[in-house]
């Protein structure tokens, strides 16, 4: 599956092979839509579209990154462009911004609810860009090439920013462990 | 994992990081299954499409092939009671068929110019024509309207043959409308019809404009704007405000700008109903660049006075890289006006 040239098919075949995808990396889809958006409704909807793009674009995949940092190339913009329509509607809903403790823990109980391993819901408190970053390295394993191509920054940048996340997790499990230790 | 990291030494919490997230999978079955079914539908939509505009189109063919053969027919049987159709009935295709030229006025810089447009035909054979004229910088490719699409006639035009006929050889008749630099296109000759427009040149550089005539090309021509510092926009008073842009035109309410943040900003407009209603549209040009970012995409707006001015917008906005930066505002594609911000640094 990952042989992008099992990909090059006739008109028929075609989602044949985005049910193919979307088995082998669905789920992966998924958590990344929902790693960025933190919602589980967006998540749904961004991995729809998706593979709903996959089955219109899919010819005109060249297999020149793995069918994987294609899918998640595609999920970052789906998810970037419900962002920022999120992010306008709930402005414009709400003039003044809302209080952001109680916005914070109302979405550490939601992905505890979800059953979050502990050391995602550190993750999950790093900026959006850090984030993305480090979710892109150490979960989806991609080089750091594949990275600057999905995030469409220099390898330095990549270089940089996963070295900030880094210390921003070292320092925030360095935190919760001292917290830990006095409980 | 099959494609593994450059080398790096991972730290211990990194490896809890390849675990999915979850201790469940969260993309649920029943998502999954309503996906594989949308797939195939919008698969067997498009396939049919594709089916059905094949058949459309061999249909079309045959049709205009049969057309062609009674056409042909009509043609070449002897009549005698019509003169036969000869090649010299067709149409020329449309095309450039007028001449024109344009006088900027003031220096070539960055400002409103004011110009005069001049096709040399007189009013009456060019009476209801749709005249329209469009700007565009060469660097950034940004277009807008220098002279939205305007019916022809005595409240819009100067039939200039008349003029100087009236005046006989008095030639300062047209001096308000002398260019200060030379007039690009014809040479000098009298008579023609003239019409005005604001020409506000908001960038330098290079700027071609293209005059349509029932929206058939008239050719274009070329303008250089020479290259100015950028510097900050003017302020001013409007109502309890200090804004920012051209008094009596066009005035933003700066809420501050920082790179990659969206901000909340409001936009003031000055101009007739008819001016102020339609849609808006932001362009963002880096200073020194070719770069246009399109920053806000045709939202209405309607008169409404505030503050001071006839028609106000409030908005967010966001600008991608910190520097200087210039904002052209258009209303239905005509200019407004452009005002200069400076963008700061992103927060960290």
């Amino acid at each position: 599956m990952e042989d992008l040239k099992s990909l090059k098919m006739a008109a028929e075949d075609i989602p044949l092979a985005v049910e193919e995808l979307m088995e082998a990396h669905g789920q992966d889809v998924w958590n990344y839509a929902f790693l960025l958006t933190k919602q589980r409704e967006s998540a749904d909807d961004i991995t729809q579209e998706v593979f709903l793009t996959a089955l219109r674009k899919l010819h005109l995949f060249e297999g020149r990154s793995s069918p994987k940092t294609w899918l998640l190339t595609i999920t970052r913009h789906k998810a970037i462009n419900w962002l920022k329509s999120s992010f306008l509607r709930r402005v414009r809903l709400f003039s003044t911004v809302q209080q952001r403790e109680l916005q914070r823990s109302a979405e550490q109980e939601v992905l505890a609810q979800m059953g979050i391993r502990r050391i995602w819901l550190s993750v999950m408190q790093l900026p959006a860009k850090l984030r993305e970053v480090l979710i892109l390295h150490a979960h989806y394993g991609l080089s750091y090439g594949d990275i600057a191509n999905v995030l469409e920054l220099s390898i330095g940048t990549v270089k940089s920013r996963l070295y900030r996340a880094r210390s921003r997790m070292e320092l925030m499990l360095k935190e919760e462990g001292d917290v830990n230790e006095k409980g | 994992m099959s494609m593994k990291k450059d080398n790096e030494p991972a730290p211990s919490w990194y490896c809890e990081l390849e675990e999915t997230p979850f201790d469940k999978p969260q993309w649920s079955m029943e998502r999954q299954r309503e996906l594989r079914e949308v797939l195939h539908r919008q698969h067997r939509r498009r396939v049919g499409r594709r089916h059905w505009l094949w058949q459309a189109s061999v249909g079309a063919c045959l049709m205009v092939f049969m057309m062609t053969g009674i056409l042909w027919v009509a043609i070449t049987q002897p009549s005698n009671h019509s003169a036969p159709s000869t090649a010299s009935d067709v149409q020329p295709p449309p095309g450039p068929n007028v001449t024109w030229e344009v006088s900027p006025g003031g220096e070539p810089e960055v400002g409103t110019r004011g110009a005069s447009w001049r096709i040399l035909r007189t009013l009456k054979e060019l009476r209801g024509k749709e005249v329209r004229i469009t700007a565009t910088h060469e660097d950034t490719g940004f277009t807008f309207e220098e002279l939205p699409s305007t019916k022809i006639d005595e409240t819009t035009a100067i039939d200039l043959y008349s003029v100087i006929s009236s005046v006989s050889s008095d030639a300062t008749t047209t001096s308000s409308f002398r260019p200060q630099f030379p007039t690009l296109g014809v040479p000098q000759q009298d008579g023609g019809t003239m019409l005005v427009s604001e020409m506000i040149v908001p960038l330098p550089g290079t700027w071609s404009y293209t005059l349509y005539l029932d929206g058939v090309h008239q050719g274009s021509k070329v303008l250089e704007i020479e290259g100015a510092e950028w510097t900050p926009s003017p302020t001013f008073q409007s109502g309890a405000y200090t804004l920012e842009g051209v008094e009596g035109q066009l005035g933003l309410l700066n809420g501050g700008f920082r790179a990659g943040q969206v901000q909340k900003h409001m936009w003031h407009f000055w101009g007739t109903e008819q001016e102020v209603t339609g849609n808006v549209d932001v362009y963002a040009v880096q200073a020194g660049s070719s770069r246009l970012e399109h920053i806000l995409e045709g939202d209405p707006i309607q008169p409404g006075p505030l503050n001071g001015a006839d028609a106000t917008f409030p908005c967010h906005m966001m600008i991608p890289e910190p520097g200087q930066w210039t904002l052209l505002v258009t209303v239905n594609d005509r200019l407004v006006g452009a005002v200069p911000v400076e963008v700061e640094p992103a927060e960290e």
